[in-house]
């Protein structure tokens, strides 16, 4: 069970540029491994772009045929010439029975506290996560919770997706008239007033809840 | 990991069963808390079910539903249950969220929610029998 954590646009755009010479799984253990090494030497979280270039570099080059590898490179080097955007912070939770909420409150609670989101928006953030991750562990089987936040939390993004057969009666759960056994219409209704924005997209192919909470 | 009933502490104040819930209470914690309290009063017949959430780390829908059906229970072997402790952000997030705890009286504080049974602390009387040397001398002194 694993909690993946990126941090930065540059890991994700470097993640993206390295899809495109190795498969999707190779280039996520490479951008991962590099990163972990990056902060390991640098022994913080954010890690200066240079490093993470070279990190980079040197996990990608064990996965590149020599041609490649200088290609590759000049590739990364250009990531860092491009503007920044601003920062995002994200975990992303694996959810796939019951026992997984707990992981999913506590790296909530962890990221909260890392933000410095405290009392009511942290409260709201929880509970929320809480009730999405339970619907995804309760009627879809498996899904992913994910948070992210801009570099200076001023608005949290909570998702959470799977691949399930959806919610059928979601129109009804919103008029407020479905009651499941836990009276709550699946704790949709009570996330919807909780976040400060809300969108979901359901179907028989699965549903994406997305949240956003904004910090005044 | 099953949590066996008795993992789930309920502690006996003469007639009430004192029940402080901690941490993450997940969802095996919750209905471990719910076998737990049914099964002490079935043997020991208290009137009163005491929930102490102030230790709670968070309240989602679900674990309200199973509060109430805690409740609900308790009420049909005779007890009546009382919920104290409950945090602000967790009190307005529950109000924001529409979430109703049906079945059971909410205090502040623990502290209340035995007063409103009748435990109080007893006041030091007069005639109290004093034992301390010193605070007899005080008392002449006063």
């Amino acid at each position: 069970m694993s909690v993946l954590v990126t941090t930065g646009s540059l890991a994700d755009r470097a993640l993206t540029t390295l899809k495109r010479h190795v498969s999707g799984i190779n280039a996520s253990v490479i951008t991962q491994h590099a990163l972990r090494s990056a902060q390991k030497q640098c022994g913080t979280e954010e890690v200066p772009t240079e490093v993470l270039l070279s990190e980079l570099s040197s996990a990608s080059a064990m996965f590149l045929q020599p041609g490649v590898r200088k290609q590759v490179q000049s590739e990364l080097l250009a990531l860092a010439d491009d503007a920044q955007s601003q920062s995002t912070f994200r975990v992303a939770v694996p959810i796939r029975v019951e026992g997984d909420l707990k992981l999913a409150r506590l790296s909530c609670r962890e990221l909260c506290q890392k933000l410095g989101v405290n009392g009511f928006l942290a409260q709201k953030i929880l509970t929320a996560v809480s009730e999405v991750a339970r619907n995804i562990a309760k009627y879809a089987g498996e899904g992913l919770v994910t948070f992210s936040a801009d570099s200076v939390a001023r608005v949290i993004v909570v998702t959470a997706e799977d691949k399930g057969p959806g919610i059928p009666n979601i129109d009804q759960i919103y008029a407020g008239l479905y009651h499941s056994k836990t009276g709550m219409g699946r704790g949709i209704l009570g996330v919807k007033k909780l976040a400060d924005d809300f969108d979901l997209v359901t179907g028989p192919k699965g549903t994406t809840v997305t949240l956003t909470f904004t910090r005044v | 990991m099953e949590t066996a009933p008795e993992n789930v502490t309920c502690i006996r104040l003469w007639d009430c069963l004192l029940v402080p819930l901690q941490g993450d209470v997940d969802d095996l914690t919750a209905e471990a808390a719910l076998s737990s309290v049914l099964l002490r009063l079935q043997q020991e017949g208290c009137r009163n079910v005491l929930l102490d959430l102030s230790g709670v780390g968070t309240l989602d829908s679900h674990l309200c539903a199973v509060l109430v059906r805690l409740a609900q229970s308790a009420r049909m072997m005779g007890a009546s249950t009382v919920v104290s402790g409950m945090r602000p952000e967790i009190a307005m997030t529950l109000e924001a969220m529409g979430v109703r705890l049906r079945g059971m009286n909410t205090v502040a504080t623990l502290e209340e929610a035995l007063a409103e049974l009748g435990i109080t602390r007893q006041a030091e009387t007069a005639s109290a029998e004093i034992n301390d040397d010193d605070a007899f001398v005080q008392r002449l002194l006063a």
